[in-house]
C-alpha cells in the first residue's frame, strides 16, 4: 500500500469502516510512514472538531413552540377532501382540539374504573425521549421543560414489556403529621407493547397489601379495589358527579383483609382511549403547569436517591388540595420537580403549601423504575404471584370491571335506546365500542366512534339518564333536532393550543342520554344530530 | 401502541404524537443543512406535510421510519438548497450561548470552524451531519441517501480532507478559506 492508497482510506479507517485486511495495510503503512502519520493525525482533529462543532450549533436549535399548532392547520387543508357531503364542513378551519372532551367521563360507565386515570398517567411518563440532544452545555429550565416535554411526548413502540414501578404520597388536605390519612402507595405496571397485556397494581408503601390491581392477559380481566368510604370534606359531591373523589380521612377499607379480585373472561379489547379522571392530579398535569410558568426556575442539579444525576426545577403555581373544609380552588404552592439530565424525564416531583406557617408537603411522586424489559420477560399477567389477593371467578362479569370490545352494528341494534347516524359520512370510518356483559336492565352503555383521516371525530357516547344534571354549570345552549333529541352544548372549550372542539349533552325522547363530543364546529354537530336515528330493533 | 400505523391510517392524535417524537430529528437535521433557523422552522412545516401526505405508503419492511425520514428530511433540504443562494452562516446566528463560551479568540476559531462546515458542498455536508451529528454507519447513510458505498466514503473522504485543509489554512495563519476542488 502507498501513501495515496493509504491516504484515501483514512478517513474510513478513522470511522471504523473499512475491512480488516484494509485496516491491516493500514497499520502496517503508518508504521513505516511519518506523512501519513501526520495526516491521520490532522484528520483525527478535524473529525473531532467538526463533530463538537455540530453538536454545539445544533444543542440550541429546538422547533419553536408554535410549531405543532402550524403544522395542523396545514394539516387540516392538505386533507380537506375537494368532494364530498361534507365539503361543507371544511368551508372554514374547524376550531378543535385534538382530543375528545373527556369531561363528562368518569360517569357511570366510567365510575369503577378510575384505576385507568392511574394507568393512564404512568403510560403518560413513561415515555422514552431518544432525540434530545445530551450535551454538557448549561441549560435552562425552559430548556428542560421544553426537553421533558419531547421525552413524555414520544411513545414507546415496538416490541417488549414497558415497566414502571412509581411511588406516590397524597395528603391532599393538607394535614399536618400524625393527622388524619396520608396515603402512601406503590405503583407497578406492566404493559406489553405487542399483545397489549398489561397489569397494574397498588399498593401500600408501608404494608405492601394491596389496594387495587388491574390486569389483561388475553383471557381473562382482572379487577379488583378497595373500597371507598366517601367522607371526603366535600361531602356533597357524590358518586353521580362523575369526579373522583378526593377524601381526606379514612378512604379505604381495611387492607389487612384479603383483596377481592375478580377474573373474568375477556378475549379482546376495543382500541379506545382511556380516559383520564378529574380531580387526579396526575404527573402530567403538575408537568405542564410548571411548563406553563414563565417563572419556573432552574435550582441546580444534584444527585437522586439512585445516584444519577438531576435537574431541579421549582415553581410557585396552583398546587390541588383541599384546604379548610372545603374546595377552595386550588391553593398555591411550591412544586419542585427533578429531571433527569440524561433522559429529561421526570423523575420526581413534590409540592408544598404553607398552611399555619408550616411548610406541608401535599404530594409527591418518585418514578423508581422506568424501563423496557425484553420480551418474554417473566410477567405473570394473571397475577398468580401477587400476594395478598383472593382471586374469584366471575364468568358473567359481573362484578369485574371489562376493557371494552369492538361491538358491530347488528349487536347494537340488539339493545335498547341505541342510536348512531343513519349513514356513516364520506370519508369516515365507525367503531363502536362497549363494555361486555352489561346488565340488561340498565341503560346500554357504549361508544360510536367516526373518525376521518384528517383527525375529525363525532363521538356518541352513551351515558344512560342519570348524567344529564352534570350540565346545569357550564351549558349556554339548547337546540332540539326535529326527531325530538334535545343538545345542550357546553361551552366550547379551548386545548392548551387553543383550538375549541364542541360537546354537548343529547336526550332522547326515551330518557336515556347521550354526550357529544366532536372537532367540529357546532353548526355542524347539529347537523349531525339531525341524522342520529334510533337503531334498536 | 403502534404509532407510525396508527398515524398511516389517519389518527391525527398518533400523528401528533410522531411529531412531537421526531420533530427534533427533522428541525436539527434541516438547521444544520439550512445554516438558519427560519429556514429550518419552514423546512419542518413542509417535511411533516409530505410525511403526512405519503406516510400511507411507506413501508417499514422495506426501511426503518427514521430512515425514510431522513430520506424526506434531505430530499427537502437538498432541494431547498438548490434554488438558494450558497450556503452562509449569519454571524448573528452564533449564539450568545456560545459567544460567552467561546470569548475572542476562540470564538474567531469556532467561527471559521463553523463557516468551514458551511463551505461545505450541500452532499458532502449532509453525509457529514448524518455521520459526525446524527453517528449513522457509512451502510446506513448509503440507505438513506440511496448511494452506492463507495460514494458515501468518497464523500465523507472529501469532505473531512476539505475541513482539515480548512484547519490547517487557519493554524498557519491563513485568513481565507479556500474551497477543495470536488468532483461529484
Amino acid at each position: 500500500m502507498n501513501c495515496e492508497q493509504a491516504q484515501s482510506l483514512l478517513p474510513a479507517y478513522l470511522d471504523g469502516e473499512v475491512t480488516s485486511s484494509e485496516r491491516a495495510l493500514i497499520l502496517a503503512h503508518l508504521s513505516g510512514c511519518t506523512v501519513c502519520q501526520q495526516e491521520l493525525d490532522l484528520l483525527s482533529t478535524a473529525r473531532s472538531q467538526v463533530r463538537a462543532a455540530l453538536q454545539r450549533r445544533a444543542v440550541q436549535a429546538v422547533p419553536s413552540r408554535e410549531a405543532w399548532s402550524r403544522l395542523e392547520t396545514r394539516l387540516t387543508e392538505a386533507a380537506q377532501p375537494s368532494s364530498s357531503m361534507f365539503a361543507a364542513w371544511f368551508s372554514r378551519k374547524a376550531p378543535r382540539a385534538d382530543r375528545a372532551s373527556n369531561r363528562f367521563f368518569g360517569g357511570v360507565a366510567m365510575q369503577k374504573r378510575w384505576i385507568f386515570s392511574a394507568l393512564a398517567g404512568v403510560i403518560a411518563l413513561s415515555v422514552l425521549g431518544v432525540l434530545v440532544a445530551q450535551t454538557a452545555t448549561p441549560v435552562s429550565a425552559r430548556q428542560i421543560l421544553d426537553r421533558a416535554q419531547e421525552a413524555q411526548s414520544a411513545q414507546n413502540e415496538g416490541e417488549g414489556i414497558q415497566h414502571m414501578r412509581v411511588e406516590t404520597y397524597h395528603n391532599l388536605c393538607a394535614r399536618p403529621e400524625g393527622q388524619g390519612t396520608i396515603v402512601a402507595t406503590v405503583m407497578e405496571s406492566y404493559l406489553d407493547l405487542q399483545s397489549g397485556y398489561f397489569r397494574t397494581t397498588i399498593t401500600e408503601a408501608e404494608t405492601g397489601n394491596a389496594r387495587e390491581v388491574f390486569a389483561f392477559d388475553g383471557t381473562y380481566t382482572y379487577s379488583g379495589y378497595r373500597s371507598v368510604e366517601v367522607k371526603g370534606e366535600n361531602p356533597e359531591q357524590g358518586p353521580a358527579s362523575g369526579e373522583k373523589h378526593v377524601v381526606c380521612d379514612q378512604p379505604w377499607g381495611n387492607t389487612d383483609d384479603l383483596l377481592t379480585v375478580y377474573r373474568a373472561p375477556q378475549s379482546s379489547v376495543a382500541g379506545v382511549n382511556l380516559p383520564m379522571s378529574k380531580g387526579v392530579h396526575t404527573y402530567e398535569e403538575i408537568f405542564q403547569e410548571m411548563r406553563d410558568n414563565p417563572d419556573a426556575e432552574l435550582l441546580g442539579e444534584e444527585t437522586w436517591i439512585d445516584g444519577r444525576a438531576v435537574y431541579v426545577l421549582r415553581s410557585h403555581q396552583p398546587v390541588k388540595a383541599i384546604v379548610d373544609g372545603e374546595k377552595l380552588g386550588p391553593p398555591m404552592g411550591w412544586v419542585t420537580s427533578y429531571f433527569d439530565t440524561e433522559s429529561y424525564k421526570m423523575v420526581e416531583s413534590r409540592a408544598t403549601i404553607e398552611r399555619d406557617g408550616e411548610e406541608l408537603l401535599v404530594y409527591s411522586y418518585r418514578v423508581l423504575a422506568d424501563e423496557i424489559l425484553p420480551v418474554g420477560s417473566d410477567v405473570r399477567w394473571d397475577l398468580s404471584d401477587l400476594q395478598g389477593i383472593a382471586i374469584v371467578d366471575d364468568p358473567e362479569g359481573q362484578h369485574a370491571d371489562l376493557l371494552p370490545e369492538v361491538v358491530s352494528e347488528e349487536e347494537l341494534a340488539r339493545t335498547p335506546s341505541a342510536y348512531l347516524l343513519s349513514s356513516i359520512p364520506d370519508d369516515f370510518t365507525l367503531e363502536i365500542s362497549a363494555s361486555p356483559k352489561q346488565p340488561v336492565d340498565q341503560p346500554f352503555v357504549y361508544v360510536a366512534s367516526y373518525r376521518n383521516e384528517a383527525g375529525d371525530y363525532f363521538v356518541i357516547q352513551s351515558i344512560g339518564p342519570k348524567e344529564v344534571k352534570l350540565v346545569a354549570d357550564g351549558s349556554d345552549e339548547t337546540y332540539t333536532t326535529a326527531s325530538g333529541l334535545t343538545l345542550t352544548f357546553m361551552e366550547d372549550v379551548k386545548d392548551r393550543s387553543d383550538k375549541l372542539f364542541t360537546s354537548a349533552v343529547l336526550e332522547t325522547p326515551e330518557g336515556a342520554a347521550f354526550i357529544l363530543n366532536s372537532t367540529l364546529p357546532r353548526d355542524q354537530v347539529k347537523t349531525l344530530a339531525e341524522d342520529l336515528i334510533l337503531v334498536s330493533k | 401502541m403502534q404509532i407510525i400505523p396508527r398515524a398511516q391510517s389517519g389518527d391525527r392524535e398518533a400523528f401528533a404524537v410522531l411529531f412531537e417524537q421526531y420533530k427534533n430529528l427533522v428541525y436539527k437535521t434541516a438547521y444544520l443543512m439550512l445554516g438558519e433557523s427560519t429556514e429550518a422552522e419552514d423546512a419542518l412545516q413542509e417535511i411533516f406535510v409530505q410525511v403526512y401526505k405519503s406516510l400511507a405508503g411507506f413501508d417499514p419492511r422495506k426501511a426503518a421510519f427514521t430512515t425514510w425520514l431522513y430520506r424526506v428530511t434531505f430530499n427537502h433540504c437538498l432541494n431547498h438548497r438548490r434554488k438558494k443562494r450558497p450556503f452562509t452562516l449569519p454571524l448573528e446566528d452564533i449564539s450568545p450561548a456560545l459567544k460567552s463560551e467561546f470569548p475572542g479568540a476562540q470564538l474567531a476559531e469556532e467561527e471559521v470552524l463553523q463557516q468551514a462546515i458551511g463551505k461545505l458542498t450541500d452532499k458532502q455536508r449532509a453525509v457529514v451531519i448524518l455521520r459526525y451529528f446524527w453517528d449513522l454507519s457509512y451502510a446506513e447513510i448509503a440507505q438513506i441517501l440511496d448511494l452506492p458505498l463507495g460514494t458515501v466514503k468518497s464523500r465523507i473522504d472529501l469532505a473531512l480532507k476539505t475541513l482539515r485543509k480548512v484547519l490547517e489554512e487557519q493554524e498557519s495563519g491563513k485568513d481565507s478559506v479556500s474551497q477543495m476542488e470536488v468532483c461529484e
